[in-house]
């Protein structure tokens, strides 16, 4: 392993959030915290771009493992990068610094820029840990912000619904460590927790902990009847601090990482069920957001109907499914962000996400129009994005033995387009309301959102018509994974 | 090495509006816009090297006969790669040249008709998206790479109706025509992923050659349905037709190339093209019969009753294509090509003289003594009274094709959506101190002031 690694790995999320302790604590001054915020983003950027970079062209996307002699009761410092993460720490990175440049400073008054930087780098060391407990520490404390802001927003739904989901959430992971750590412990376990020492061993760990490892990756995806807390939030919630949080592909990595390798032979029985899950997850949510006024909230069950393709995608359990599930997975968080950014930039100016009281603002934000229209079409996979790529892959790996479910998801790639023109539409085109007409002041796409709107579609167009080379990244993981369909054993490495 | 210099020009044919779309869009980005003398450059010397790829392909044809141009895989993963193929034949080497022709006739007449207007850059990049679809689409050598052209000619399309955006009726417009064609779209990919699922191919070529040794069965009519399914919907055929005359929206020129030229006839192509497959299913062919004629009785009617002269010509157009589907259904692909060039240059006429339809009218007046819309009055007044009264109602009303799909299927579709919010609205308030009726509130975001406000 290379010096770099052994420095940047523990950088990237130690980074994100000591400067978020620093930014809440220790700033005063609004306009400081914002520079210090967008400074140690961009920073944090440029290390996981570095890393993606010089992994890919040195170790081909071999693991790098950082291994800390310091273990806290079982906590155990085991970070790595490798195919199934390496494109998503640049990619959480780049929506974290995206974010925090969008945010109006207004509102980057009540230390929103604290609570971006605690998300990114929760989220990335959730992405890099290989030891279960550290995972789980990080996946809940990513939530927290999230729960922090609905305690303080006086709407009792929302804070119900989100304590409801992190409760649950802690719980099942708790009870996953406590059921890991006696097993592991009973069989000799140096470190019982290390998802790599776990299958590398010839240890078998009781399905529950897979099951609820399961349970914990579905409610983070917002797959139904467990998406309650993610669409309240997308409508309701402070939206800057909400969407990193929101919009992560933490979940399905959930299971890519913890569940598909250890549980091989749950994930054969579940298999099935997930796929009609994941499908009426997809259809629920298309149906959802088809009928939706408010943008906030399409953008919501958009995601979640996304998420229920990806779903399906990753249960197949075969190739083209696996590798376009993932695939999905990291597209949709670049599309849905990019949605939700222009969403809350027209909410910032207009005051409102009702698309009853808007229209016409091309007029005034063509650039804004621009990004919105391109944006919903990478989202519903039009040719030459990844979102195409990833369908196409998801659907052929469908059709092997779920014909039906394939049937379903063009039904809902369908109602997808119509509800995001239908929105484009509502918003930006049209003589408009007499409150949208009253916007003499809504402007355009400025500066940095303007050049964030466009890394974003740049990402995803280059990505589209060059796929080959994100394919490969997650190549051996998809080999990996796809073992668990062909002879039901534990990988020796969970590449 | 004559053969190999042809192809490789032939397979550029989509690629020089592509190129052209993305240095005109480069050129946006710019602080200074480009002027309409450079966009129209641009468009047109990538207009005439599409024609020049065309010829090559017309002539590679006469040489070499027909060609499967393989480029390689634009993506592979495991068990499945996306294969990029060409297949130049008599069929897509006439189509390509024609399509050339037709768009480059368009940016002459648009660069008169668009000078000044405030989309003038707007219309030519999606003219030029539009021209790159539609090569792809009759060159595609396989049902994805037909499926992406079909892709760009259907967004560019919809862009193109609504490009008078200020107002709400283009905006409405466009937005049928994108539920028709997203709706429709689905048989397209249905039929592509079933036909991959049964024959283990897409590519056109390797298709006919295995069709005969698979009886299908229900694979083969699912496959021809999945097909004339989407060849309906581009191509406006009953019950899904409605779109096309309110597609008249959109400025003249995109009318004439879109409306009666090439995207409305792309449905008769797809059958054409795929005629092995839908040859396979005899189910498939009566119902083309059946549609074709459903449709153009239909739109004769209502394209006498049509009070404005575009939609006069846009159901005259849905006439003649529904009696391509019937010529299809019957086998005789010939002669459905034949007709569809012929009359996609007619209309293609017709739509761009639309804007001076009443000086027509009084010339044909002062020549003849009477108009064509006296001669279709006459016509009417032929039927007997009561009956020409229910036929003129229903032809007004469009024989309620649109009406019933609004009733049975969008409306149930919205009902349902609505109903699903309501209760997880419901759901969701049962946790709030004002009770379930009371609405979620909207959360403020937490601004903090700061000790020093505070203070």
């Amino acid at each position: 392993m290379s010096g770099f690694f052994g420095v940047a790995i523990p950088l990237l999320w130690v980074l994100p959030l000591v400067a978020a302790f620093v930014v809440q604590f220790m700033i005063r001054e609004t306009r400081r915290q914002r520079q210090v915020a967008i400074v140690v983003a961009g920073a944090v950027f440029a290390i996981a771009l570095a890393m993606f970079a010089i992994n890919g062209w040195l170790e081909d996307f071999a693991r790098d493992d950082v291994e800390s002699g310091a273990v806290f009761m079982s906590l155990h410092f085991h970070m790595a990068v490798d195919g199934l993460n390496a494109m998503l720490l640049p990619m959480t990175a780049a929506v974290a610094l995206a974010t925090l440049i969008s945010t109006p400073r207004s509102d980057l008054r009540g230390n929103t820029a604290a609570r971006i930087l605690a998300i990114e780098g929760t989220l990335l060391a959730s992405f890099m840990a290989l030891d279960a407990a550290l995972l789980s520490l990080f996946w809940v404390a990513s939530m927290m912000p999230l729960w922090q802001d609905s305690r303080r927003s006086h709407s009792r739904p929302l804070h119900v619904v989100m304590t409801l989901s992190i409760v649950a959430t802690a719980g099942a992971l708790l009870a996953a460590l406590i059921l890991m750590a006696q097993q592991g412990a009973a069989a000799g376990l140096a470190a019982p927790l290390d998802l790599l020492a776990i299958a590398r061993s010839n240890v078998v760990i009781t399905p529950l902990v897979g099951w609820l490892f399961l349970f914990v990756g579905l409610l983070r995806m917002g797959i139904f009847p467990a998406h309650l807390w993610l669409t309240a939030s997308a409508w309701r919630a402070p939206g800057y601090s909400a969407m990193p949080a929101l919009f992560t592909s933490l979940g399905s990595f959930g299971l890519a990482r913890v569940v598909m390798p250890l549980f091989p032979g749950l994930c054969q029985d579940v298999s099935a069920p997930l796929v009609i899950i994941g499908a009426i997850t997809a259809l629920y949510g298309a149906l959802l957001a088809i009928g939706q006024y408010d943008l906030r909230r399409l953008i919501g069950y958009f995601w979640v109907s996304q998420m229920g393709l990806v779903l399906t995608g990753l249960a197949t359990l075969n190739a083209p499914g696996v590798a376009g599930g993932l695939l999905q997975a990291m597209s949709s968080v670049v599309e849905v962000s990019g949605l939700m950014l222009i969403a809350l930039e027209v909410e910032a100016r207009a005051g409102t996400t009702d698309m009853r009281l808007l229209g016409g603002l091309v007029r005034r934000a063509p650039r804004m129009a621009t990004g919105f229209f391109l944006l919903s079409a990478a989202a519903v996979g039009f040719p030459g994005t990844i979102s195409f790529v990833a369908e196409d892959l998801a659907i052929q790996g469908l059709l092997h033995q779920h014909e039906v479910a394939a049937g379903v998801l063009l039904v809902v790639t369908a109602l997808n387009g119509i509800t995001l023109f239908k929105a484009f539409k509502q918003t930006f085109l049209g003589p408009g309301s007499q409150h949208a007409k009253d916007l003499r002041s809504f402007e355009d796409l400025r500066g940095w959102e303007y050049r964030a709107s466009v890394a974003m579609m740049v990402t995803l167009l280059v990505g589209g018509f060059m796929p080959q080379p994100l394919l490969g990244v997650r190549a051996g993981v998809v080999d990996a994974l796809k073992q668990i369909s062909h002879d039901g054993v534990v990988r020796e490495d969970m590449r | 090495m004559l053969p190999d210099i042809l192809s490789a020009g032939f397979a550029l044919a989509p690629v020089w509006p592509a190129i052209a779309a993305i240095v005109i869009t480069a050129l946006l980005l710019l602080p200074r816009r480009p002027s309409e003398g450079v966009v129209v450059g641009i468009t047109r010397a990538a207009m005439w090297l599409c024609f020049a790829s065309a010829l090559c392909g017309l002539l590679l044809w006469f040489t070499s006969g027909p060609v499967d141009y393989r480029v390689g895989n634009w993506y592979a993963a495991a068990e499945y790669s996306f294969p990029l193929v060409l297949l130049f034949d008599g069929l897509s080497a006439v189509m390509s040249v024609f399509v050339a022709l037709m768009l480059i006739t368009t940016v002459r007449f648009s660069a008169t008709y668009m000078h000044n207007e405030a989309g003038f850059v707007r219309f030519f990049l999606l003219t030029l998206f539009f021209a790159a679809g539609m090569q792809l689409l009759v060159l595609g050598g396989s049902v994805e790479l037909l499926f992406i052209g079909w892709e760009f000619v259907g967004i560019t399309s919809v862009l193109l109706v609504a490009f008078f955006h200020e107002r709400a009726g283009p905006v409405q417009a466009a937005l049928r025509v994108l539920v028709t064609y997203r709706v429709c779209d689905i048989g397209l990919l249905f039929g592509g992923l079933w036909l991959h699922h049964w024959l283990g191919t897409t590519v056109w070529v390797e298709a006919f050659a295995h069709v005969g040794e698979h009886p299908g069965g229900i694979a083969a009519v699912g496959v021809a349905l999945a097909l004339v399914f989407a060849a309906m919907g581009k191509s406006a055929q009953f019950p899904v037709g409605g779109w096309l005359p309110r597609a008249m929206e959109g400025p003249t020129a995109s009318s004439a190339v879109f409306y009666g030229s090439l995207s409305v006839h792309a449905g008769v192509y797809l059958l054409i093209r795929a005629a092995p497959l839908i040859e396979q299913s005899l189910v498939a062919r009566l119902m083309l019969i059946v549609i074709g004629l459903t449709t153009a009785v239909m739109a004769a009617l209502s394209s006498q009753v049509s009070a404005d002269a575009k939609s006069a010509v846009a159901y005259a157009t849905a006439t003649q294509v529904g009696l391509m589907f019937v010529t299809c259904g019957l086998g005789f692909y010939t002669l459905a090509t034949v007709h569809l060039v012929a009359h996609a240059t007619l209309r293609y006429y017709q739509f761009l003289r639309t804007p001076s339809a009443l000086q027509d009218a009084l010339w044909q007046q002062a020549a003849l003594g009477r108009t064509e819309s006296d001669e279709a009055a006459a016509r009417w007044e032929g039927v007997a009274l009561l009956r020409r009264r229910a036929l003129y109602r229903l032809a007004l009303e469009r024989f309620a094709g649109e009406a019933a799909l609004d009733r049975w299927i969008a409306r149930p579709v919205m009902g349902v959506s609505r109903y699903l919010d309501g209760l997880e609205r419901r759901f969701l308030a049962l946790h709030s101190p004002n009770g379930p009726a009371a609405p979620l509130p909207t959360m403020a975001p937490d601004l903090g002031l700061g000790p020093e406000v505070e203070a």
